[in-house]
């Protein structure tokens, strides 16, 4: 009788133990899985810098379009000009989907409007212009994420 | 941009982190907000509500403030459970306001407090006479605690010398037509059992329960779904 009651005790701390055990890695779990969300939301929110890499070749570099730009306005040649302003356009549009978490709305509205202008200047070749627009493009494009 | 997508990210992002934040910052935020912790409240509230819809704001650096300012609770509450004097200096002390069936007036006014504002806790706490209080303290979350006088409390059976069971906390054993069987693995009792019970009442199938529970003395309540309950009464 004694011994059975003693096996009972025995099963029951050994039950309490499990549970303890059990208590004790759902916590971990609960922590990890907390610090995985909160480091990720902080990655997405601060991921602009990653986004703003190109990631499609030439097509999305963004950085190289405006340095090719550049050469062409500095050139005069004002029909490569449009095109790559065109491809520009096409490759911020693309990026502007990775960035958008991170980005204020009034940074992407700011740049894309400052496209439209620069393709304005490139449309009457006003070189001066289009200069002073791809310049403010540029620092936009530098803060984008800041 | 998307902006749909981006506001429901950013409410996402909010809603998630805010969860996360209450869960730190525990119970006491709930149960004995103080007014200091009330404000720290509607601060996080509102820079949550900017984080999801003031989209020419970078998320980033309201996200940061909500952290910041999470951090700053917890830290002041740390605080305040380690050293009292601090305790007592943020979130201040209890103030006596009614003494005797009188009210302190001094300390009413200096708590900012209005005798309408008095008088309605004080008739919310079913005391209509402030003759009949001993003590009314004005807590630090702006509740009020009154001790009648000995006179005027109800009758209970100890005063009666009326030996009462004791009642304990009741169990959960069914929710929702789900037999909880943690519950009753920890009470030692068996599923059949159960359903003899059940059946005994004329219920034969678990899922027309909606809750049941047995409370320290072993006395099973059981309340059925509707559409069970009128079936009975047919």
């Amino acid at each position: 009788m004694e011994e059975k009651s003693r096996a009972e005790q025995k099963d029951s701390l050994l039950e309490q133990a499990k549970r303890q055990e059990k208590i004790k890695k759902r916590k971990w779990l609960e922590l990890l899985l907390i610090i995985v969300t909160l480091t990720a939301f902080a990655v997405i929110m601060n991921g602009v810098d990653i986004g703003k890499r190109p990631m499609h070749g030439a097509e999305d570099d963004v950085e190289a379009l405006m340095l090719d730009l550049m050469t062409a306005i500095e050139q005069g040649n004002w029909q490569q000009a449009e095109l790559l302003n065109s491809r520009l356009d096409w490759a911020f549009a693309k990026v502007e989907k990775r960035i958008q978490f991170g980005c204020s709305r009034e940074d992407l509205l700011r740049y894309e409007e400052q496209l439209a202008i620069l393709q304005s200047d490139i449309d009457v070749a006003d070189r001066q212009d289009a200069w002073r627009t791809l310049a403010v493009l540029q620092s936009i494009w530098d803060s984008l994420g800041e | 941009m998307a902006e749909g997508l981006v506001v429901a990210f950013r409410a996402v992002v909010a809603f998630v982190t805010l969860l996360i934040f209450a869960r730190l910052i525990g119970k006491t935020q709930v149960s004995q907000m103080t007014f200091f912790e009330y404000i720290f409240g509607i601060t996080i509230g509102s820079a949550a509500s900017t984080l999801t819809t003031s989209l020419n704001e970078r998320p980033w650096p309201i996200w940061v403030s909500l952290a910041v300012w999470t951090v700053l609770i917890i830290g002041t509450q740390k605080i305040t459970l380690r050293w009292h004097k601090i305790s007592r200096a943020l979130d201040g002390e209890p103030t006596i306001i009614i003494q005797n069936g009188k009210i302190i007036e001094e300390n009413l006014r200096s708590a900012g407090y209005r005798t309408t504002d008095l008088l309605q806790q004080l008739r919310e706490k079913n005391v209509f006479n402030i003759g009949d209080v001993e003590f009314a303290l004005l807590e630090n979350s702006g509740h009020i605690s009154v001790l009648k006088k000995a006179d005027k409390e109800p009758l209970t059976p100890a005063d009666m010398q009326i030996p009462v069971d004791y009642e304990g906390l009741p169990t959960e054993l069914i929710y929702d037509g789900v037999i909880n069987k943690n519950n009753m693995s920890k009470l030692g009792l068996e599923e059949r059992w159960l359903r003899d019970q059940l059946n005994q009442r004329g219920i034969f199938d678990v899922r027309q329960v909606s809750y049941a529970q047995i409370d320290a003395a072993g006395k099973l309540y059981i309340d059925l779904k509707q559409a069970a309950e009128n079936q009975r009464q047919q």
